[in-house]
């Protein structure tokens, strides 16, 4: 699997990518100019936890959000306009695939017109073509063709699942956006999910953007790991490097938050809640929790006022954060 | 290639199937056949009556007018002296064909408007569902009396005047389903996919709205014709020599004293009308649930015979003396679609003072519903056997009040989701402190103290304010603080948490856990039971776990057993499967084969073993039972295979 | 909480439990589909302010909404009107109408002047109370409704209030008795009696009861406005079948509320179940039927205006059907106009209700 390396084109590129919603008094502003890269063939993680934007990020990006800001470059070329990312060339190339797997499919139609809607998307000619790209599709995820006869609510979460990679399979895409798609699903399921995803990453040379709140799941798929908070983004690295030197307070503290298993439990390492997206902290976003920041220490008055930015997603590991140090994570 | 996810059963025949399913569920609900039969005498009627009773209802004869209810004249005579049930009969056909076109009309421009507003972005979208809302202020009727002046007044103006009056609920309903709709993620998957608006309006919304659309669209035929009828009522409808029921109610009533079988024998039309088409589409809501069509996977299987009890061995003596809560040979039975289902199938457990017991499972595993049956939540329509015995009383023994009073004061729970499991309408204080009240009887002033106090113990800050507040102006985090603190509000000796972090972030779910440690270690040295599916947050907070699949309890065992020698294939099996963070990234993760069987079928024999590294041929015919390990008396296994767990 | 939809009481005969429309009709209107996951969508509808901006902002909301809509409801009726065929004064007086007189009213309504002028002074008419006179008595047409108003809103609001005090109550019952599939047999007698009494209009109803106890009975009054006895038929009449209707509801909304999980919190705690019903369902229940009582009451209106005719009461309802048959579209125009904006103030009221009854009402945008 190839990781990324300096100089590497990346597959898909998003620079200062913002989105808001609503206007005026309610005015919100789920992503505040995020950076990464999804490296070619590999998998860019992203974390966050409830009002982090990481969502709303992948919406964006297919266009069921509009973008406020920010460009959004597919293998080089410039897909920043909504018309763009509306056009059945980015649909081939840029696929998604949703958290729910009772809702990500519809009732109505049985697997095979499910899948059989994405191949007519894209044009192909002939009957016999489409035929032959659903049994493609439906076989890559490991189901019997029998499946295309029934209806969603004839299988499990795991299988639904599936189908739904299938859908997202059948255009030959090259760049797979997949929203929480194990959250929904019982641990030994999300294991299977995960090695599927692995395996059609290296049979089909795909780029993933895999989101998530799980940290280990993230960490078990990823080849670089961004973590956000509040709509920004805080910290990228590679899985080893971030979980055994975390630079940025919150990574440092999330890590310390997910129960590890034989490992005894600390006290929880960062206090309070995420706040009201809608009032942002000045400065440094989370320095009101921040558990070495100005609440604790007199000399750190400057996360308060000024904004530490990460630095571009070129860099190999960057944290936003005046104080970024690389030390072991307090672990349990 | 990767593991084939195994596909039970053969695919659906098709299409004709299908219906036939349909139309035996329309058939087989109770209104079905009454509505067929009903509907058939209506149209039976309307279609003959004008060709043989046409005669009779227009001949006048001034001689025979007024005449009574009689063998010549069933429901009497007119002014005219025509016979009042030949023209009841006569008058069906256009009654039901006015009140059909008005319906027509309601339909078919609500669902445009409908859909309109609902593919409409922004501005306009809010202007139309705003028009929407406006125009249904205005009383239907009044509306369908000024449309019906517009278009030129009489019958032709009757109908499209109240076509025009009724699309607008059905419009209404239209929009709200089809953004119903909107909301859901198969929508935007075919959004992402690149489907146009009008297929995914088409082949997206509407079928997925269809069957509600159904019986709207009846109810719409319904008032169609209602409301042609109040308008020739009111005389402005149908115009003489033409007669509709509504007017001859029109003339009945006017002349009530006189005859009163004139007013009798239309209102009874109408009436039939009415509830043979209502009648019509409840039987079609009942038929046109999907779930008829192709039966689910749960549905086909047929419950195997239930395995004969197989022996549960009580658990091991609890240290610190009598065991707080003690579950033996717990059953939980609930309906199911094809007969009663075991959720909960004989478990038994006990819970020492101070001591927290994980219970883990994945979904299907009945852990939840273990603890629902322990704190006296078991739904209504199952049935609960078996032995509870908290605080050295057994639940069984005690009255209804007496159990009440036992288990509001020992025993609290701690729900998974903290957004649904406080009432929206009450204030938190209000629903903290109406348990204090009302049970225990204490002042309001008393009752606010406490709870004060435990939102302190909880630590939320400024308690006063948030005990005025609702819940949806707190966090999730918060709310489940509010939801520990309530539990506590009775010093209870055990608390029963199901899943308490799993919708919340991971820095809070720290918080929470550290909360309930600060329980269980302080004064009262409360017992916990933590329900989770995840064991290694069971792993960092647990004195004792109990790992549960398919309704039975598979292995019990204390902490250090669990993190260094855990011995069911489940639960070696879990272990293997969770992700590790920084773990090597190239390998495949360890996965369990097959899926979490229904716990309405499961497997025969053990019903972990088709999906198990280590099974032997005896795993698929004998349930293992739950027996103390011998070389360990602290420790339960349910296994044929580990070494020396009985023969 | 699911929210409770606007539609008309007819429009839910006939669901049966957890059939998917009832819950489909909970969505908000202004709820938007595009991609906004729901946490967010709260937060950007909130705004900035607390809860006391809340409320003005609330306030503000309603205020515009209830302007928008008696404007909307203005337009719409002046517009109709004036698509009426024909001319509007000889509709009314016939064709043995002399010149002169044509020419007068025309000149006196404005008839010859462009629509948009005949707007505008009919609403500057309209802030200074005035709106129109009828052809053929003369008669100020506020001074026709202003008489005959009073029977019109004692039936409409004695129904209102008869129909909430009898439906909340015996729909709760209902559905208290009938959750979790128990009691088939009286789930069935329920639905059966209710739907049967909802199905039928409420002309029919005031007909049937006329003829029992007014021609076959001699107990109650046929006709006429006096007195209290004169309000029990045609109150029975317009309220029998909203009463059955609302009462599905509620049950429906009942069974509703008790599947969720603050009920079972509520149990958890051992609450008594007269505090389960009455201080954790009835105001979720009381939210769905406040919601329905707007658009009920519209109902009520309008059968009013039916049963007056029935029971010959000499109010709004008899006046319009007579203006309608003599043409008299002024008359016509005013009386509906009056009718709507009550029914509009009545919903906004409701609305306000709603908001005090249920705090996150607040914060919804429609």
């Amino acid at each position: 699997m190839s990781s990324k390396e300096p100089g590497c084109e990346a597959m898909l590129t998003v620079q200062d990518l913002t989105v808001v919603f609503g206007s005026g008094r309610s005015r919100l502003t789920a992503v505040d100019g995020v950076s990464f890269a999804v490296p070619p063939g590999g998998t860019l993680g992203l974390v966050g936890e409830s009002g982090s934007g990481k969502s709303t990020i992948a919406r964006a990006l297919v266009g069921l959000v509009p973008t406020a800001g920010g460009t959004i470059r597919l293998d080089g070329t410039d897909v920043t306009s909504d018309r763009a990312r509306d056009a059945r060339s980015f649909r081939r190339r840029v696929q998604m695939v949703f958290q729910d797997p009772y809702g990500s499919l519809n009732p109505r139609m049985t697997v095979g017109a499910t899948i059989l809607e994405a191949v007519s998307l894209q044009g192909k000619a002939s009957t016999a073509e489409r035929r032959s790209e659903v049994l493609r599709a439906i076989e890559l995820v490991g189901l019997s063709p029998s499946a295309l006869d029934r209806y969603p609510h004839q299988f499990s979460g795991g299988q639904r699942q599936r189908i739904s990679i299938a859908r997202a399979l059948a255009v030959h895409p090259e760049v797979l956006i997949m929203d929480e798609v194990t959250s929904a699903l019982d641990v030994s399921i999300q294991a299977s999910i995960i090695n599927l995803l692995k395996e059609l990453q290296r049979e089909l040379h795909l780029s993933y953007l895999f989101i998530s709140h799980d940290l280990s799941v993230v960490g078990a798929m990823s080849d670089v790991v961004a973590v956000m908070y509040l709509s920004r983004l805080v910290e990228s690295a590679a899985p080893d490097e971030l979980f055994n030197a975390p630079e940025h307070p919150y990574t440092r503290g999330l890590i310390g938050s997910v129960p590890e298993f034989g490992v005894k439990r600390r006290r929880a390492p960062i206090p309070g809640q995420v706040p009201d997206p809608r009032f942002p902290p000045s400065g440094c976003r989370f320095h009101t929790r921040c558990p070495v920041g100005p609440a604790h220490r007199l000399d750190r008055e400057i996360c308060r006022t000024d904004d530490p930015q990460t630095a571009a997603a070129s860099r190999p590991h960057s944290a936003a954060c005046h104080f970024a140090v690389s030390v072991a994570a307090p672990r349990g | 290639m990767t593991i084939t996810a195994s596909v039970d059963k053969p695919a659906q025949p098709k299409s004709w199937l299908r219906r036939h399913v349909a139309v035996r569920a329309f058939l087989t609900a109770p209104s079905g056949v009454a509505s067929v039969v009903a509907l058939a005498v209506l149209v039976g009627v309307a279609v003959v009556a004008p060709l043989y009773l046409d005669a009779r209802a227009t001949e006048t004869d001034i001689a025979g007018s007024w005449a009574g209810v009689g063998a010549d004249h069933w429901l009497g005579t007119d002014a005219l002296g025509r016979d009042t049930f030949a023209r009841v009969m006569v008058a069906t056909r256009l009654t039901l064909l006015l009140g059909l076109a008005a319906g027509a009309i309601s339909i078919g421009l609500g669902v445009a408007f409908g859909l309109l507003a609902a593919v409409s972005r922004g501005r306009w979208r809010t202007a139309l569902l705003r028009g929407l809302d406006a125009a249904l202020c205005i009383p239907a009727i009044l509306m369908a009396i000024f449309a019906g002046a517009i278009f030129g007044g009489g019958v032709n103006g009757a109908v499209v005047g109240v076509g025009l009056a009724l699309c607008f609920p059905i419009a209404r309903i239209t929009s709200t389903l089809a953004l119903s709709i909107g909301g859901r993620e198969y929508i935007s998957a075919a959004r992402v996919l690149g489907v146009r608006p009008l297929r995914l309006m088409f082949r997206y919304t509407l079928p997925n709205i269809s069957e509600s659309l159904v019986v709207a669209f009846t109810l719409s035929i319904v008032s169609g014709v209602l409301f042609i009828s109040a308008l020739s009522f009111l005389g402005l409808g149908t115009q003489a020599p033409e007669f509709d029921w509504g007017g001859l109610l029109s003339e009945g009533v006017a002349n009530i004293a006189i005859a009163p079988a004139g007013a009798l024998g239309p209102a009874i039309a109408i009436a039939f009308t009415a509830l043979t088409l209502s009648l019509t589409g409840e039987a079609l809501a009942r038929a046109c649930n999907p779930v008829l069509w192709t039966s689910s996977r749960k549905q086909r299987r047929a419950a195997p015979p239930e395995p004969t009890a197989v022996p549960v061995a009580a658990p091991a003596e609890t240290e610190g003396g009598e065991p707080v809560l003690r579950v033996d040979d717990l059953v939980v039975t609930v309906p199911g679609a094809v007969g009663p289902v075991d959720i909960v199938k004989g478990v038994s457990f006990a819970v020492a003072p101070g001591q927290v017991l994980g219970i883990v499972g994945e979904s299907g595993s009945g852990k939840t519903m273990t603890a629902l049956a322990v704190a006296g939540l078991a739904p209504p329509s199952g049935t609960v056997g078996g032995t509870i015995t908290l605080t050295g009383r057994r639940l069984a023994d005690l009255s209804k009040a007496e159990l009440d009073a036992l288990l509001a004061r020992e025993l609290s729970v701690v729900f998974q989701d903290p957004s649904s499991a406080l009432n929206p309408a009450l204030r938190v204080g209000v629903q903290m402190t109406l348990s204090a009240r009302i049970i225990r009887k204490l002042r309001r002033s008393a009752a606010y103290q406490l709870a004060a106090a435990k939102l302190r113990d909880v630590h939320i800050g400024a308690p006063d304010r948030q005990l005025k507040a609702y819940p949806h102006q707190l966090s999730g985090g918060m709310r489940q603080r509010v939801m520990i603190g309530t539990g506590l509000m009775a010093e209870p000796s055990v608390l029963i948490a199901d899943e308490p972090t799993t919708a919340l972030d991971v820095t809070v779910q720290a918080q929470i856990m550290d909360l309930l440690e600060e329980i269980n270690t302080g004064d009262r040295s409360t017992s916990i039971i933590l329900i989770s599916h995840n064991l290694a947050l069971v792993s960092q907070n647990c004195d004792r776990v109990l790992v549960m699949y398919c309704g039975r309890i598979v292995e019990d065992l204390d902490l250090d057993q669990l993190l260094t020698d855990p011995k069911h294939p489940y639960t070696r099996a879990l272990l293997a499967a969770m992700p590790k963070p920084g773990g090597p990234r190239e390998a495949p993760m360890a996965t369990i084969g097959g899926e979490v069987p229904d716990i309405a079928a499961p497997p025969a024999g053990c019903p972990f073993h088709p999906r198990c590294a280590v099974a032997v041929d005896r795993c698929r015919t004998d349930l293992p039972p739950l027996v103390i390990h011998p070389e360990d008396r602290a420790r339960r296994v349910a296994c044929h295979v580990v070494e020396g767990a009985g023969v | 909480m699911p929210r409770p939809c606007r539609c008309p009481a007819w429009a839910s005969r006939g669901l049966e439990d957890g059939h998917e429309m009832s819950t489909a009709l909970e969505a908000s209107p202004g709820t938007p589909a595009d991609g906004v996951a729901g946490p967010t969508r709260r937060l950007v509808r909130e705004g900035r302010e607390g809860r006391a901006g809340s409320w003005t902002r609330f306030v503000l909301r309603r205020v515009v909404g209830l302007v928008t809509a008696l404007l909307a409801l203005l337009v719409a009726v002046f517009v109709m009107v004036r698509l009426i065929p024909g001319d509007p004064v000889i509709n009314a007086l016939g064709t043995d109408a002399t010149p002169e007189t044509i020419a007068r009213l025309n000149a006196e309504n404005g008839f010859d002047k462009p629509l948009y002028e005949q707007f505008l002074s009919y609403v500057s008419n309209l802030f200074q109370g005035d709106l129109g006179r009828s052809f053929i008595t003369n008669e100020p047409v506020t001074q026709i409704i202003g008489q005959r108003i009073g029977p019109s809103l004692q039936l409409a609001i004695v129904a209102l209030a008869l129909v909430f005090l009898v439906s909340i109550p015996l729909g709760m019952v209902a559905g208290g008795v009938t959750q979790g599939g128990r009691h088939r047999r009286i789930e069935v007698a329920f639905t059966s009696v209710t739907g049967m009494f909802a199905a039928i209009p409420d002309y029919l109803t005031a007909t049937i009861l006329a003829f029992l106890f007014a021609v076959q009975i001699q107990l109650f009054p046929v006709a006429g406005a006096d007195g209290p006895q004169s309000l029990v038929l045609p109150v029975l009449a317009v309220s029998a079948g909203p009463i059955m209707t609302l009462a599905r509801l509620v049950r429906l909304e009942t069974l509703n509320v008790l599947s969720n999980d603050y009920i079972r919190t509520a149990r958890s705690q051992r609450l008594p179940r007269r505090t389960i019903y009455g201080r954790h369902a009835l105001p979720n229940v009381l939210t769905a039927a406040l919601t329905i009582g707007g658009l009920l009451f519209a109902n009520l209106i309008g059968g009013a205006v039916i049963v007056e005719n029935v029971f010959a009461r000499p109010g709004l309802g008899s006046t319009l059907v007579q203006a309608v048959v003599a043409k008299e579209y002024v008359v016509v125009q005013g009386v509906t106009i009056v009718l709507g904006a009550i029914v509009i103030g009545v919903i906004m009221l409701v609305d306000v209700a709603l908001a005090l009854v249920d705090p996150r009402s607040l914060t919804r945008s429609t």
